[in-house]
């Protein structure tokens, strides 16, 4: 090898070494400025060991060197402290819906929820509540998913075209507005695990989340199925075990309503209101 | 030669349950009670239960009527009749303490029957779950609740028939004073019969 | 495996060397592979699967903040529960005892029992029906789908509490 590269690789590095010895003869200052010490108390159970029951582990976070949200604690926790604390999570930016769970007693996004600044108090965090713990702070959420599949959660048509070119379908602004508040769900399950009646009756109530799309479906002026829609949530379990706790729309991490959308459907199938007209012919373009 | 073996048996290997599709144009059975197999994928779904979606088949028939559910009965009916019945009770109430009548204070019978019937009956049905407290407990508890409503409905109009109404009797009982108050015998309120 | 002992003994040796144009294929037992149709994965319910896995499930009571919605809902309830319990001690009463009920509220009233007592049997039966009375106006003004707003449901949450508090308290003074 050259004499430069052997040069190079003898004093690669020196200079961030020289940087590390500026801030390792800075460290005892930091230590002796004063650390915010905050305490979390977090929902562990390991599968690995299932007779063991589960058990609330605390962790001590320095939140003046950690982010201000708590899923930057779980990040912090599981790097420095303990690799095996297990939860979901991807996008940091509350749109994924992977880090729900229950933070100071309300269920909400760990990455768009601030950590109490109080340190005299400590922060619990659980799993969703009343769901099958698989791991730490990850629930099963196979109920809930098979759940909104069996809302079949898109456009049914009867003039659908197998294959071809397909012409836009048209919508006033009016219908279109009618979505709003609706298509904004990220079918991250915090309102429908914090309905009591879904903990009860989870296995055949359908839930704010899933209802709150049935009705984005429903609505939607361009969506012919509406009667079978309805009809499939006739029955007193997928609808009628809502009995308007409004849980779900206090603790909706995006702001959205569920409640307000299953209060419509409940019209809708009392007989009450009718779906409107379409405000533009839908199939106006396929002509 | 294993492998020949296997090709000489193939005509008779069958795969299994196909996954279901949305698309098939037959009906498809959904249950409620979702079945997680390890492989969701796989779309299989419970054949013991007969909740037809009605598929909406894009290129023949628009509707497919729906069959026979899983869960009995058409709340959607049910429901505007409970509404109503409350909104009738918001009147009755204070109609029947206000000026008793032995019409009112039949219809508030029924009417307050019928609504706590049904109240009672969402209780039972969110606690007294089958998978709590077994199917038969779940089962007799709403039969229990039928005989009290049926026994407290018969007690109240029989009380509205051979005794003083609901209405006069809540009169009477709120008419009561206590010691320690002057007794002041005009005092409104003290309306006896 | 029986190929390895067989191919340590000399036998095999000599044989392999004396029919080379064999091979190999001649020490191996033909065997014959039997196809099975594939089973599909046995079906099992949410719950059943999840309690086959040993899987505890994550606490919900006891660990749920107490909030206006669901307090007020429950209690709702409750009310009503109570309420159901009165009308029914009424109608099995009215069967059951011995005296006519208009007889027992004239022993009461004789027994000039202390007005505090009173007063407080009295609110007890008028709050839990005051409470339903105007939560259940504001159940049925959701099921219209008015005030279902957040800002609305407490706001009407807090005025339904004052109502109901007061007209108890109007009705107990009456």
């Amino acid at each position: 090898m050259s004499r430069e590269m052997q040069l190079f690789r003898l004093c690669r590095g020196s200079i961030s070494q020289v940087r590390c010895y500026a801030t390792a003869a800075a460290a005892p200052q930091a230590q002796s400025k004063a650390t915010r010490e905050k305490k979390f108390e977090i929902y562990r159970w390991n599968p690995d060991e299932p007779n063991k029951k589960p058990w609330m582990q605390e962790y001590s976070v320095d939140l003046n060197a950690c982010g201000p949200m708590v899923l930057d604690a779980l990040i912090k926790i599981k790097n420095e402290m303990d690799p095996t604390l297990t939860f979901r999570r991807s996008c940091r930016e509350g749109i994924c819906g992977s880090c729900a769970m229950n933070i100071g007693g309300v269920n909400t996004l760990a990455c768009i929820s601030k950590i109490d600044t109080n340190v005299a108090k400590s922060t619990k965090i659980y799993p969703l509540p009343h769901m099958y713990v698989v791991k730490d702070l990850v629930p099963d959420m196979t109920n809930f998913y098979n759940q909104y599949k069996s809302i079949q959660p898109w456009l049914q048509r009867s003039d659908e075209k197998k294959s071809g070119a397909h012409q836009q379908y048209l919508q006033s602004v009016g219908d279109r507005q009618k979505l709003d508040g609706l298509y904004e769900c990220i079918l991250c399950a915090c309102c429908s695990t914090s309905c009591p009646s879904y903990w009860w009756n989870g296995d055949k109530y359908l839930g704010p989340a899933v209802l709150m799309q049935a009705y984005r479906w429903i609505i939607d002026s361009r969506d012919e199925a509406t009667a079978e829609r309805l009809n499939q949530l006739k029955d007193p379990f997928s609808v009628f075990r809502c009995h308007t706790i409004m849980n779900c729309t206090r603790t909706c991490p995006k702001g959205l309503n569920p409640g307000k959308a299953i209060a419509e459907i409940k019209k809708l199938l009392g007989g009450f209101a009718k779906k409107d007209a379409p405000g533009l012919d839908t199939t106006a373009l396929q002509r | 030669m294993a492998l020949a073996s296997i090709l000489r048996n193939a005509s008779r290997v069958q795969a299994g349950a196909l996954p279901r599709f949305f698309f098939k144009p037959a009906s498809v059975a959904v249950n409620r009670n979702f079945s997680s197999s390890l492989c969701p994928n796989y779309a299989t779904f419970n054949k013991n239960s007969n909740l037809n979606l009605g598929l909406f088949v894009p290129h023949s028939k628009i509707l497919i009527a729906p069959q026979a559910r899983m869960m009995s009965g058409d709340h959607s009916r049910l429901w505007p009749i409970e509404k109503a019945l409350s909104v009738s009770l918001l009147v009755l109430v204070p109609a029947a303490i206000a000026s008793p009548h032995f019409i009112l204070d039949n219809l508030l019978a029924v009417a307050a029957v019928a609504h706590f019937h049904w109240g009672l009956e969402a209780v039972v049905i969110d606690y007294a779950r089958p998978i709590v407290v077994g199917n038969v407990l779940a089962k007799l508890a709403l039969f229990l609740l039928y005989i009290i409503s049926a026994t407290t409905l018969g007690g109240l109009i029989y009380y509205n028939v051979n005794e003083d109404g609901i209405g006069q009797t809540i009169r009477q009982f709120w008419a009561i004073k206590g010691s320690g108050k002057e007794k002041t015998a005009d005092s409104s309120g003290s309306e006896k019969k | 495996m029986a190929t390895f002992f067989r191919l340590g003994s000399r036998q095999v040796l000599n044989h392999f060397l004396r029919n080379e144009k064999v091979g190999m294929l001649s020490l191996v037992r033909p065997v014959t592979l039997k196809a099975q149709p594939a089973c599909p994965p046995k079906e099992m319910g949410h719950d059943e699967r999840n309690m086959k896995l040993g899987r505890p499930q994550s606490p919900h009571l006891t660990i749920y903040a107490p909030q206006l919605t669901s307090m007020l809902s429950i209690s709702h309830r409750a009310t009503g529960m109570i309420l159901a319990g009165y009308t029914i001690m009424w109608g099995l009463g009215a069967v059951v005892l011995p005296d006519s009920i208009s007889c027992y509220l004239e022993d009461l009233a004789a027994a000039n029992v202390s007005s505090i007592l009173l007063c407080g049997t009295k609110f007890m039966l008028a709050f839990p029906m005051t409470y339903h009375f105007w939560n259940g106006i504001r159940h049925l003004m959701w099921d219209m789908g008015l005030f279902l707003t957040l800002k609305e449901v407490y706001a009407t949450g807090y005025v339904m509490l004052i109502l109901a508090l007061g007209s108890a308290i109007a009705l107990v003074s009456m």
